[in-house]
C-alpha cells in the first residue's frame, strides 16, 4: 500500500490515519523519498528531511495520546517559498534572499501548526512571484510533470509541479494575477484564489498589496475545501484581513438551477483544444441542470494593461525594502550607501525583477503618475463594478483558465507582452477582489486544461460546490502525472 | 517610441545600477509594454472612480507587545556589530 500512498488525496490520507491504517511518519517518510527521486521537476526549493519527520512524530505521538488536532493533523502541506515558516529559508527564489532564515511563522504556517498539518518543504516558484512559468526563479526552472519538456506555470509552479507529481497532496499557493490559477491549470490541479481579505498575508513577502492572496492547492475540490478551511481566520496582523463578522460565505441559491455566465466576447483567443474542452465542461453543466447563458463584461480590454500598472506599481514600492543594509544580499565593496544599495539591488534581483520595478517606478514618477496609475486605478474601478453587475445575473462567470495549455520552456521568455497575456483570464478576480477557483475540465493532448469560475465575495464554498459537480461525474481528480 | 521614458531616470529613483547592455534592453521592453497601455490612455475623463485601495481597512490598537529579539532580527543582516546593523559610512566628516 505504501506504494500508492502519494496517489491518495488530503482527505483519504486524513482518514486512515485517524482510523490507525497509517502514521503520519511512514506517509512523511515516503513523500521525502518521491521528493528525493523526482528532483528533476525542481518543485522544491529546500526540504528540511529531518524537521519533517520530527513534525510526523510529534503528530503520531499526539494521536496515540488522544490529543490529534483535527483532520489535517499530521498531513503534509508544502509551502511556496515567499511564505514565512519559523526556522526554514525563505528565498522567493531569489539571489536577493539567498540564506534568508524566517525569523517568525506567517499566519497560515501559524494556522497549519494548529491543525497539527506536517509543513514540509519550500516550494520554487518565480522570484518575488513575477512570473507565469517559473523560469524566472534564480534557483533552477520548475517542470511540468505531465510533459517536462514544458512550463507547470507560474508563479506557484513548484506548488503545482509538487502536486501533479504527488509529491505532497496539499500545497499553498499565492495568487497576485493567477498565481495560484494557472499552474493549477497546466497541472491539472484546483486551485483557489480567495476573496480578497479572507486569508491573513502576515507573514507572506509582500509583492502587490492590493491584489496579492495566499490560497490552497490540491488534486481534488474536497481536499482544496479542507485546506482553505484551515486558512481562512480574521488576523489584526494583516489590516485588510476581513474581521469575524464579515466572513459570512455566500452559498448557491437554494430553488434554482445554478447559473454561469460565460463572457463569449473574451474567448476569440482561446486555442482550439482549450476551447474544445471549455465548451463540453459547458455543456457538461447544461446536462447537469445549471443555466448557462451570456455575460457581457465591459472594459474587460482594460484589465491586463491595468494589472501591468498597479501591480508592479506597488511591487515598485514594496520592494524597496531589499536595500542590503537590514537583511538580503548586499554588494561588496561599495562606495558609500548609495552605492551600497544600487548595487545590492542590480546584484541581487533577476531580470524580470528588475523590468517591473522600472515599470513600476515609472508609471508613478512625476508627470506620469496620473496618465498610468491614475487611470489604472479608475480601470479597475470599472472592472470591479462590470463583474459584480455580471455576478447579479449568475453564480458564477465561467471561462477557461488560460487560452492555451501549458507552453514549452523558453518559448515565451524573451517576449514579455505575450507571457503576460498568459493572465487574460485570471487578473480580473485580482483586480476586483472576488474568489476565483481553476479546475481541470479536460485535456490537450497530455496537457490538462482547467475551467476558471469567478464567484461574488465570499462565494468560495458555491464556486467549489460547482466544480465538484463535475469532478464526480468524471475521472479528472486525483490524477498523479509520475509512477 | 518615445513615450516620455528616460531609462536613466528611473533606474536612479529605482535605486538600480544597469549596465549598459541593460539599459537598453529595459528601455525598449518598457517601451513595448508601454505601447500596450494605450487602452488606458483612451478611458474618457470621468470613468470609473478611483475607488480606495483598500476599504474599510481596520488598525489595530497601538498597544505594546512581545517583539522579535535582536539576535533574532540581526541573523539575517550582511553585517552586524554589538547589537548593530553595520553599514558603509553615510556621513561624510571631512577627515
Amino acid at each position: 500500500m505504501a506504494a500508492d500512498l502519494h496517489r491518495l488525496g488530503a482527505a483519504e490520507l486524513s482518514r486512515r490515519l485517524a482510523a490507525g491504517d497509517l502514521t503520519a511518519r511512514a506517509l512523511a517518510a515516503h513523500l521525502l523519498a518521491r521528493a528525493e527521486a523526482h528532483r528533476d521537476l525542481g518543485a522544491f526549493n529546500s526540504v528540511d528531511a529531518d524537521d519533517v519527520l520530527r513534525q510526523a512524530d510529534a503528530s503520531d505521538a499526539r494521536r496515540r495520546a488522544g490529543a490529534a488536532l483535527g483532520p489535517l493533523d499530521g498531513v503534509p502541506v508544502a509551502v511556496k517559498d515567499n511564505l514565512a515558516v519559523r526556522g526554514q529559508p525563505l528565498t522567493c527564489s531569489s539571489r536577493m534572499l539567498a540564506g534568508y532564515v524566517s525569523p517568525y511563522d506567517s499566519a497560515v504556517a501559524e494556522r497549519l501548526r494548529a491543525a497539527g498539518a506536517v509543513l514540509h518543504g519550500r516550494l520554487n516558484m518565480d522570484e518575488f512571484a513575477m512570473g507565469s512559468s517559473t523560469e524566472t526563479s534564480a534557483t533552477g526552472l520548475a517542470r511540468n510533470p505531465w510533459d517536462p519538456s514544458r512550463t507547470p506555470g507560474g508563479s506557484s509552479g513548484g506548488s503545482a509541479a509538487c502536486l501533479a507529481a504527488g509529491l505532497a497532496p496539499l500545497a499553498l499557493g499565492t495568487d497576485t494575477g493567477g498565481s495560484i490559477r494557472q499552474p493549477a491549470s497546466h497541472c491539472g490541479l484546483v486551485g483557489l484564489k480567495p476573496t480578497y481579505g479572507l486569508v491573513s498575508r502576515f507573514g507572506l513577502v509582500a509583492f502587490a498589496s492590493s491584489l496579492d492572496q495566499v490560497g490552497p492547492m490540491a488534486r481534488s475540490t474536497e481536499d482544496c475545501r479542507l485546506l482553505l478551511g484551515a486558512l481562512a481566520a480574521p488576523d489584526a496582523r494583516d489590516m485588510t484581513c476581513l474581521p469575524a463578522d464579515a466572513r459570512a460565505p455566500r452559498a448557491l441559491p437554494a430553488g434554482r438551477k445554478p447559473r454561469l455566465g460565460v463572457p463569449r466576447r473574451l474567448l476569440e483567443g482561446v486555442a482550439p483544444a482549450v476551447r474544445a474542452a471549455f465548451d463540453a465542461a459547458l455543456d457538461f453543466y447544461r446536462a447537469d441542470g445549471c443555466e448557462v447563458a451570456d455575460v457581457d463584461l465591459p472594459h474587460a480590454e482594460l484589465a491586463v494593461p491595468a494589472y501591468y500598472v498597479l501591480a508592479p506599481a506597488e511591487a515598485s514600492s514594496n520592494l524597496a525594502r531589499y536595500d542590503g543594509v537590514r537583511y538580503g544580499h548586499r554588494a561588496e565593496g561599495a562606495a558609500g550607501i548609495e552605492d551600497l544599495m544600487a548595487r545590492s539591488r542590480a546584484e541581487g534581483f533577476g531580470a524580470e525583477v528588475k523590468r517591473r520595478i522600472l515599470l513600476g517606478t515609472f508609471v508613478l514618477s512625476a508627470g506620469f503618475a496620473d496618465a498610468y496609475y491614475g487611470k489604472a486605478l479608475r480601470a479597475r474601478a470599472l472592472i470591479r463594478s462590470a463583474h459584480l453587475a455580471a455576478l447579479a445575473g449568475v453564480d458564477a462567470i465561467a471561462t477557461p483558465t488560460v487560452p492555451t495549455a501549458a507552453f514549452r520552456l523558453g518559448e515565451k521568455s524573451a517576449d514579455p507582452v505575450q507571457m503576460y497575456l498568459e493572465d487574460l483570464f485570471t487578473i480580473p478576480a485580482n483586480l476586483a477582489g472576488l474568489p476565483a477557483l481553476s479546475f481541470p475540465v479536460g485535456t490537450d493532448g497530455a496537457l490538462p486544461v482547467g475551467m476558471h469560475l469567478v464567484g461574488a465575495p465570499l462565494a468560495e464554498g458555491a464556486l467549489l460546490d460547482l466544480a465538484a459537480r463535475f469532478e464526480r461525474a468524471h475521472d479528472l481528480a486525483h490524477r498523479v502525472a509520475r509512477p | 517610441m518615445d513615450r516620455g521614458l528616460d531609462i536613466d531616470h528611473v533606474a536612479r529613483l529605482a535605486r538600480l545600477r544597469l549596465t549598459d547592455d541593460e539599459r537598453a534592453r529595459y528601455a525598449a521592453q518598457l517601451n513595448q509594454v508601454l505601447g500596450h497601455f494605450a487602452a488606458l490612455s483612451a478611458l474618457p475623463a470621468g470613468a470609473g472612480d478611483a475607488a480606495p485601495e483598500v476599504a474599510d481597512a481596520a488598525l489595530r490598537g497601538d498597544a505594546p507587545g512581545p517583539t522579535l529579539s535582536p539576535a533574532d532580527l540581526l541573523g539575517n543582516a550582511p553585517a552586524s556589530r554589538e547589537g548593530q546593523v553595520l553599514v558603509p559610512r553615510v556621513v561624510d566628516d571631512g577627515s
